[in-house]
């Protein structure tokens, strides 16, 4: 096992490298200059042109890249042109919040998006199963700015039982987690449907319900355990996939998490932030598929990596 | 396979606690303030997280330095949109006859945040840190007019030789030129006084560690947590005696409807106005909200910038007509809901050396088609109006333009460009004609029309005006030490700028709306009209 | 049950006859199709839109772009069933005409980058090695990168448009069908009928096009009914963001987006584009679930 993940994460070099590289080129074309964009208004050209020159912004390219892969290598990711702070620290501090608000979120997911999807297979193409699949494919049908605010008008301003923004305690993870949560809950249910009915069609199954079992308990006792294979390893992937795409729940709720972090990277061409968010953000990625695959190895022994 | 269910359900247990431990380490953790019932907190918003508070390092978002550091002048908002100089750290001052020379006589037992006592070596070291290159500071542009400051800049020199420390209390600066407006330029915050000790001591933690950033202003910061939450405490030693709030909470809140619900819902203590222009009305109808509701003109104006690098605008006959075919005072009403005043140069109301008897701009589309029929364009002609992405009041001005201009026969297609975009491409000179506004950063002409028409920055602003005759006046009215005429001389070129060479469109000055709680008392709108992120908040006290 | 007769792999040396996609295949999906009521709603929803967008201007009870400024944020009411904007326009007559953007950005860059994505797959797998490793280590670099940050950089180089929009939900979305595709391929390409076609002198265009392209149609159409909706709601994300399709594209992610202000006084104008947008990718996901469920035993190869 340990060899297949340290395999695993030396594949991972060249596309970590793939990544800083096309990130670099695409914010070299990107027209946006930090520093003017710093000055907004205040703009002052000498300033301007001397500050870009002792930053060594205007640098040639192969340049700056090769000393971008140099700091890169001794683990510096710089400091934020516009924040001033290391990326490092700036990607520490923020990514324990996004983890909370991904796990919170996966969590709403599964609560809504199995149940659902037990029913939906148990009834299949009933109404029972069209409710259960539309109402957990409703959050990921819904744009999420869209469904965020609308939890906040009511649960927020209009109900006051809920807080509108910021992130000091459970009570202000749970509009965000369900908004986010609700998004995957359609995929979970599919997955675990489409799982259930198949394990459902094999002969162990018939022979449970020949032994006289109620239909819930054959479901319950032997069918669920095994479809859940598939669902599992899908969840490790899951959380991976929320830990680097909840930007805009981060910013309609105020959670100071890395989807924030990036997304202002990028409107401000801030390129040591947003190298290190991308790499941060695809490294978890590919954490997450190692975690998948080690799941799936713990919940069923007879899959072996080697 | 039972076990299989087994090692689910205890993974899943195992996560819902970790979850729900380190929401609460998280918590715990904050420095999140109590609202006892003595304590009196300000809740404050930002829209982004400024990163530091060491001015030096940033341009925009200076409302934290503005209220943890001191200058040696202050501007003192009088009234609406009025305001005057008042001395700061510094007592008084003497300027020399030929206005190179100021000797600044500086207040005694002044204490920093650390107890360090203000002294003149402190000014000297701030200054000198502002034009040292290793600091890549941005705020250059407020000093380098003091002698030696290119040299320094430069790294030629290792001093700057036009700050001199006379004793511990007196402090002499000797400008290269003169330079009139060198007071009010520093009260701006980019030339807040820093502490030598403390500010070398903290390396480049300054103003990011709340310990170690140290000024002698009415509030210090308590703690900093990035995109979430920057709290300042009140400092009990200021010496124009301690604010009358205990502490300012400032919000960082991305989303203006999430600010919006934060204020409705008593969680915010303020709320600008210019982040939801089009609520305007229902606040001022609402019966919770219409009293609390303060208002007052920012010294600044409204302006349409005319790219001359980009035909057919190099024929002045068509600046002209842009000029006539735009009904200023429609905008007004319609789009801003008459909170404002029209302007017609470039100097607004409340700015040293308004000309109010300055000839006004006819809304005249008849004239404006003729002139552009003498221009050669009698079918009219095709151009682009940029402007940043946002929210929308740019775009609904921007639609309303397209819709004016259309009447005379000029078609006009919208450019939406993202902010970065939008300010490389003006620095490049560009941009196409855009809508922008331009507020006071100190009170004198020379911030306004030095900033957009003088011979260097015609470019970088996307003018590209083109006067040499204006250009060299310009440098002459910065240095000329004559009040009266210095003034006199600016009104002249206003009128060469605006009237005679069509060089903008200059379209209002509108007043800055607040919404605040009822139990904040002493909120005052700031003469330059500055927003939440930019305002002083020592004058303001909590009635609960 | 009788669902498992219909795995079908064939087999047989002849190439003319290696089509698994019969007749009957059509037939076979629509009849389990039918059977399936939510799909058929979907079904339903989805050709009303389309017909709504076609023929929008017979639809549409006013004119979209007329500004009226005096009969600004109008409540819904008889002649304005869903209340007007700030610029006093309908907001109906906005969601009709909106239909054809919103639908031309589900559609367009969703077929653009399927079509990407199934050449680059089907050559990655069938020519192997090099040609493999380079696409599909392209294809696992987009996959990677958190594709909103990656359509949002592609915007801020080329430019916020609706043209611009196509091209980057294409860019980030080839890569899952390049991958499903290669997988097809690779399971494809060492059969019987191929070898042979391949012994035959066929070309390889050919053998792609009429033996292993086929065999995909069944996923393809799966991820085309998925897809189609995640280009809507990323349009409506990028949007938000402020790099999405501009006015005069009206878009109902845009017009949600912009209506965002207006919740407080006027909440028809962000709520009812709102709803526009849930129902078309309701339908989508319904039809595609359908979809899925009759081509279970296709997909089960």
């Amino acid at each position: 096992m340990g060899k297949y993940i340290i395999k695993k994460l030396l594949v991972s070099v060249p596309l970590l490298f793939g990544i800083t590289l096309i990130t670099f080129i695409m914010l070299n074309i990107v027209p946006g200059d930090p520093i003017a964009l710093m000055m907004k208004d205040h703009f002052n050209p000498d300033v301007v042109a001397r500050v870009r020159l002792q930053m060594h912004l205007d640098d040639p390219t192969y340049i700056r890249f090769l000393r971008l892969l140099w700091d890169a290598l001794h683990g510096d990711f710089g400091v934020s042109y516009i924040l001033n702070r290391s990326v490092t620290e700036l990607l520490v501090e923020a990514f324990p919040n996004t983890l909370i608000l991904a796990v919170a979120a996966a969590l709403v997911s599964w609560i809504i998006g199995i149940p659902a999807g037990v029913l939906s297979a148990v009834k299949k193409n009933s109404a029972v199963d069209n409710f259960f699949m539309g109402f957990s494919l409703l959050g990921v049908s819904m744009p999420i700015f869209w469904a965020g605010m609308l939890f906040q008008y009511v649960f927020g301003l209009k109900l006051g039982i809920l807080p509108v923004s910021g992130f000091d305690g459970p009570e202000y993870l749970i509009m965000p987690a369900i908004v986010l949560g609700w998004n995957s809950a359609g995929t979970i249910a599919r997955l675990t449907r489409s799982s259930l009915l198949e394990v459902m069609r094999n002969d162990y199954i018939r022979t449970a319900r020949a032994k006289g079992y109620t239909e819930l308990k054959v479901i319950l006792k032997h069918a669920l355990k095994n479809s859940m294979l598939p669902v599992v390893t899908v969840m490790a992937l899951q959380v991976a996939s929320l830990l680097s795409g909840a930007v805009i729940t981060e910013s309609v709720f105020g959670v100071p998490g890395i989807g924030r972090v990036a997304v202002n990277a990028i409107q401000n061409r801030d390129m040591p932030l947003l190298q290190g968010s991308v790499l941060f953000t695809t490294f978890i990625v590919i954490l997450g598929n190692l975690a998948a695959d080690m799941l799936y190895s713990y919940i069923d022994p007879r899959i072996k990596y080697n | 396979m039972k076990s299989n269910g087994k090692k689910l359900i205890s993974m899943v247990v195992a996560l819902v606690l970790v979850c729900g431990m380190l929401t609460a380490c998280r918590t715990g953790g904050n420095a999140k303030t109590v609202d006892s019932e003595d304590a009196k907190v300000l809740h404050s918003q930002l829209s982004t997280d400024p990163g530091t508070a060491d001015i030096h390092k940033m341009a925009d978002y200076v409302g934290i330095p503005l209220n943890i550091y001191d200058r040696l002048v202050e501007m003192e908002t009088t009234g609406p949109g009025q305001s005057k100089v008042v001395p700061g750290l510094a007592e008084s001052w003497d300027i020399s006859e030929e206005g190179l020379t100021y000797t600044f006589h500086l207040r005694k037992n002044v204490k920093f945040h650390n107890g360090e006592i203000f002294k003149a070596d402190d000014v000297l070291y701030t200054f000198d840190r502002i034009l040292d290159p290793e600091t890549k500071s941005l705020g250059s542009g407020f000093v380098d007019m003091i002698a030696g400051a290119e040299d320094r800049l430069n790294g030629k020199s290792d001093v700057v030789s036009g700050i001199k420390v006379v004793d511990d209390n007196t402090v002499q600066i000797t400008l290269a030129k003169p330079y009139a407006p060198f007071i009010p330029n520093l009260a701006t915050p980019n030339c807040s006084i820093y502490n030598r000790k403390a500010t070398t001591e903290a390396g480049d933690k300054f103003g990011i560690e709340p310990e170690k950033t140290i000024g002698t202003g009415p509030f210090r910061l308590k703690s900093w947590e990035l995109n979430k939450r920057i709290v300042m405490e009140a400092n009990p030693d200021y010496f124009r005696g301690p604010a009358k709030i205990n502490e300012v909470v400032l919000e960082v809140i991305p989303d203006v409807e999430t600010t919006r619900m934060m204020f409705e819902t008593g969680k915010l203590d303020m709320f600008d106005l210019d982040d939801a222009r089009s609520q305007i009305p229902y606040f001022k109808q609402n019966e919770k909200w219409k009293n609390q509701i303060s208002g007052a003109p920012r010294v600044g104006i409204y302006y349409i910038a005319i790219n001359e690098n980009i035909k057919p605008f190099d024929n002045v006959r068509v600046r002209k007509a842009l000029q006539m075919a735009i009904d200023r005072k429609s905008l007004l009403e319609k789009l801003f809901y008459n909170e404002g005043q029209l302007v017609n140069g470039i100097m607004p109301p409340g700015l040293i050396g308004y000309n109010p008897d300055l000839e006004t701009i006819p809304y005249d589309p008849a004239k404006a088609k003729e002139l552009l029929k003498e221009a050669g364009y009698p079918d009219g002609f095709d151009m682009e109006i940029a402007q940043p992405v946002d929210t929308g009041s740019n775009l609904r001005m921007s639609e309303a333009l397209q819709s004016m201009l259309a009447e005379v026969g000029i078609r006009v297609t919208i450019k939406q460009l993202d902010d970065s975009s939008f300010f490389a491409t003006r620095k490049a000179g560009e941009l196409p004609c855009f809508q922008s506004v331009w507020s006071a950063d100190f009170n004198d002409p020379n911030n306004f029309l030095y900033t957009f028409f003088a011979e260097k920055n015609v470019k970088g602003r996307s003018l590209n005006y083109n006067s040499p005759e204006v250009f060299k006046k310009l440098e002459e009215a910065k240095s000329m030490t004559d009040p009266e005429a210095r003034i006199k001389l600016y009104q002249e070129l206003e009128k060469t700028i605006v009237i005679d060479d069509a060089a903008w469109v200059p379209l209002f000055e509108l007043n800055h709306l607040f919404v605040t709680q009822p139990y904040v008392k002493g909120f005052k709108v700031a003469w330059n009209g500055w927003g939440l992120s930019n305002i002083s908040f020592y004058g303001i006290e909590i009635e609960k | 049950m009788s669902n498992f007769k219909k795995v079908t792999v064939n087999t047989e040396p002849d190439s003319s006859k290696a089509d698994p996609v019969t007749e009957t295949f059509w037939q076979e999906i629509s009849r389990s199709l039918l059977k399936d009521k939510a799909a058929i709603l979907g079904g339903i929803v989805i050709l009303a839109f389309l017909l709504m967008a076609v023929f929008a201007p017979y639809v549409a009870p006013h004119d979209p772009y007329k500004v009226s400024l005096d009969l600004q944020f109008t409540k819904p009411n008889a002649q304005y069933p869903v209340g007007t904007d700030m610029y006093g326009r309908d907001v109906l007559s906005r969601i009709i005409y909106g239909a054809r953007i919103s639908l031309l950005i589900g559609f367009v860059p969703t077929i653009i980058s399927m079509l990407i994505g199934i050449i680059l797959g089907v050559i990655s797998g069938y020519y192997g090695r090099r040609t493999d490793f380079l696409i599909m280590t392209l294809a696992d670099l987009v996959l990677a990168f958190p594709s909103l940050l990656l359509a949002m950089v592609v915007m801020y180089t080329l430019g916020a448009s609706l043209l611009n929009i196509f091209i980057a939900l294409s860019i980030v979305g080839w890569a899952g069908t390049a991958r499903v595709v290669r997988a097809e391929t690779l399971s494809l390409k060492n059969k019987e009928f191929v070898e042979a076609a391949k012994a035959t002198g066929v070309k390889d265009y050919i053998i792609m096009l009429r033996h292993i392209l086929p065999n995909c149609i069944p996923q393809l159409l799966v991820l085309l009914t998925l897809n189609i909706p995640i280009s809507i709601l990323s349009e409506a994300s990028l949007s938000f963001l402020g790099v999405g399709a501009q006015p005069p594209a009206s878009s109902w992610g845009l017009m949600v987006s912009n209506g965002k202000e207006y919740m407080f006084n006027a909440p028809w104008v962000a709520i009812s584009p709102g709803i526009a947008i849930l129902s078309v990718v309701l339908a989508f996901n319904f039809l595609g679930d359908g979809l899925r469920d009759a081509l279970d035993p296709y997909l089960k190869q």
